[in-house]
């Protein structure tokens, strides 16, 4: 093996030796990638050398979580695998929260890691560190590579495993030699396989069952948007006239206003959505997966209905609930031809739309504080109709569920499956580098943002345009809601009183900020935050004692919802 | 109840430990393990798993899904179930 030096720019792909960084870059623009979240390190240096040659611009994240998160975000929204980049020891290891939060709401992404040379590996040399072995989890699949001339058809084939099928995250470990290695051999970049074809014969056993029902409920997932079906799944709603719960992650799924949106089921969902779930003859699950979250105590969820499954994913078909149908073909084709007519009664439509109306939220909240649910609501109005959001997690991330008008699933970046504190900034920065056109606005709270907040220092540098809310309760506002409901009030290290000054830190990353004092502000603040130009942070102080509600306590069924008029 | 499988691998490195941590993490003792090279350059994991509550319909699914898995097959279910070293002509059987 000889080592190629590293000023090979004039060596762009055919039979003439490229490094194998280099190929990597190559392969990296065959694959259309427009931007790169990454931090650079020892391991990683001879590709960063390389990136000159990249069409993807490069983002220079704070902190490598933060790169994971955003190419993460970035794969959410374009339905392409978001590309980070780290070095070998604590830049891989950085990444795992990302990868993980990537892998457990499958998201596409290709992370690439910089490794020790293949001779220092398994001595314990400095940063080496066996991200191979630590990720197997949490991927959707990962290599490790030993030669310089796999890794260009391994890229392509990283970014075929991460885009298709369910999605997910997909690792490539790269030694340093491997990368300062030459190559002669060029790999053409294959085509796609096609997407499975619909199930006749399973299409036609849903539609028995389907024309069967009198109570038929449509339990939606963000599998809908990943397999890219959000216009197929409205029109089976429209034609079906089937009452729909959707989970967090597919909200936006059929529009809010929608007379056959009944709302978010599970822990934080609407009380007629749960109670139809609870009531319903048939449930049809498209691209959901049972989450425990979703469903409350499993043995009690949905107990007097059969069940349609549609999944990408065939291991997720009767994995929690068994499946009189399921389905697991290409869910655009599926949901095209599924269902010609109405199906269910009109008396059941009527319940749940009536009870939907009973339990629509108030925003007439008594008392001084700012009232979080209200503001959140108005600033999806204000923001228009293209624009993404991004949540942290906590109270705040229920209350963008539960309020805020979102148009699309691919427009509400939240963390549904790791629930990842730290996430809302980051994937605020993935989503505007995949929808610069939209408005971003990242919900966060005083918990959350402290997660990575060195990431304000990213918005600055490359002037991305990223509105963030700051709800901020002086604490770890969900861990203390369950600790005054299910710990006696006993408050365990949930106080964040001595926050610092979230105005005065955001402008000294020269990010633009403004604390809002009353509730009279609020208009004035949304519209100072909308008109910025460039990244602002909207600080909002509210109440400490404000709760979420409805709540399913935890191991109960969905039909036992604690309410906030009972406490 | 013992569950007998047999997975035919890649060769790639990680698959066996792949498959092996996927039956853990999913709730599976592992009772008895057997790898042994097989025709065509994969290989051959033979095992023995017992869930008191998971389903090992599902974990043949969340095994196949597996990018090195070529194939996965439930060869016995019942309280003996056991795996023993196979000959070459058991893998031509396997390999189908």
């Amino acid at each position: 093996m000889t080592h190629a030096s590293s000023s090979d720019s004039e060596t762009t792909s055919g039979s003439s030796p490229r490094s194998g960084a280099r190929v990597l870059v190559d392969a990296l623009n065959a694959e259309g990638v427009e931007v790169i979240f990454g931090y650079p390190g020892g391991a990683i240096m001879p590709v960063y050398d390389q990136l000159r040659d990249a069409e993807a611009k490069h983002i220079l994240c704070r902190h490598e979580q933060a790169a994971a998160i955003a190419a993460n975000a970035y794969g959410r929204v374009t339905r392409k695998a978001g590309v980070c980049m780290a070095t070998s020891g604590p830049g891989a290891t950085n990444l795992i929260t990302g990868i993980a939060d990537a892998f457990l709401d499958s998201a596409p992404m290709v992370a690439i890691t910089g490794q020790v040379a293949t001779s220092a590996m398994g001595t314990d040399a400095f940063q080496e560190v066996d991200i191979f072995g630590i990720t197997l989890p949490i991927v959707k699949h990962s290599f490790l590579l030993r030669e310089s001339g796999e890794i260009e058809s391994t890229v392509f084939e990283a970014f075929e495993i991460a885009e298709t099928g369910r999605p997910g995250p997909v690792l490539i470990d790269l030694p340093k030699d491997v990368t300062l290695e030459s190559v002669t051999s060029a790999t053409p970049r294959p085509p796609r396989p096609p997407r499975t074809p619909a199930d006749d014969t399973q299409l036609a056993r849903a539609e028995w069952l389907m024309n069967a029902a009198e109570r038929p409920l449509i339990y939606a997932g963000a599998g809908i948007a990943m397999a890219d079906a959000v216009e197929e799944f409205r029109g089976l709603v429209e034609r079906s006239r089937i009452p729909v719960v959707e989970t967090l992650k597919a909200l936006g799924s059929v529009h809010c206003d929608h007379p056959d949106f009944v709302g978010m089921l599970g822990m934080h969902g609407n009380a007629a959505a749960n109670m139809a779930v609870q009531e319903c003859d048939l449930l049809i699950v498209i691209g959901a997966r049972f989450d425990d979250r979703a469903t409350g105590r499993l043995d009690s969820f949905a107990p007097n209905a059969k069940v349609i499954h549609f999944d990408a994913d065939p291991a997720e078909i009767s994995k929690l609930r068994p499946a009189d149908v399921g389905l697991n073909g290409d869910l655009k084709e599926n949901l095209r031809r599924l269902c010609d007519g109405p199906i269910g009664t009109q008396a059941w439509r009527d319940i749940c739309q009536t009870r939907r109306k009973a339990h629509a939220p108030r925003y007439d909240a008594p008392g001084d504080f700012i009232y979080a649910p209200a503001l959140l609501r108005d600033l999806s109005i204000a923001a228009g109709e293209n624009h993404i959001v991004t949540c942290d997690v906590g109270q705040h991330q229920m209350w963008v569920a539960q309020h805020w008008q979102i148009a699309h699933p691919r427009a509400h970046l939240t963390s549904g499956g790791l629930g990842t504190m730290g996430f809302g900034i980051p994937a605020a920065i993935g989503a505007k580098y995949a929808r610069p056109d939209a408005t971003v606005i990242c919900v966060t709270g005083d918990g959350s943002i402290m997660m990575n907040i060195q990431e304000l220092a990213t918005l600055k540098r490359y002037d991305i345009d990223v509105k963030i809310v700051l709800l901020d309760n002086q604490a770890l506002g969900m861990v203390r809601q369950w600790q005054e409901l299910f710990f006696d009030e006993n408050y365990s290290e949930v106080d964040l009183s001595d926050n610092p000054d979230f105005a005065e830190v955001a402008r000294a990353f020269g990010v633009e900020a403004f604390t809002l004092q009353d509730r009279e502000d609020v208009a004035d603040g949304i519209e100072r935050l909308l008109a910025t130009e460039g990244p602002c942070l909207m600080h909002v102080p509210i109440d400490k004692q404000a709760n979420v509600w409805p709540l399913v306590p935890p191991g109960k069924s969905n039909a036992e919802m604690m309410m906030e008029s009972e406490q | 109840m013992n569950h007998a499988m047999q997975i035919r691998l890649k060769p790639a490195e990680g698959s066996v430990i792949r498959t092996l941590g996927l039956a853990e993490r999913r709730g599976f003792r592992l009772a008895n393990i057997h790898l042994q090279d097989a025709v065509g350059g994969c290989q051959l994991l033979s095992l023995v798993v017992n869930s008191p509550t998971r389903s090992v319909q599902t974990l043949k699914k969340q095994i196949e899904r597996l990018h090195d898995v070529m194939e996965a097959r439930i060869v016995a279910s019942d309280a003996t179930a056991h795996v023993e070293p196979q000959r070459e002509p058991a893998l031509a059987v396997v390999g189908r």
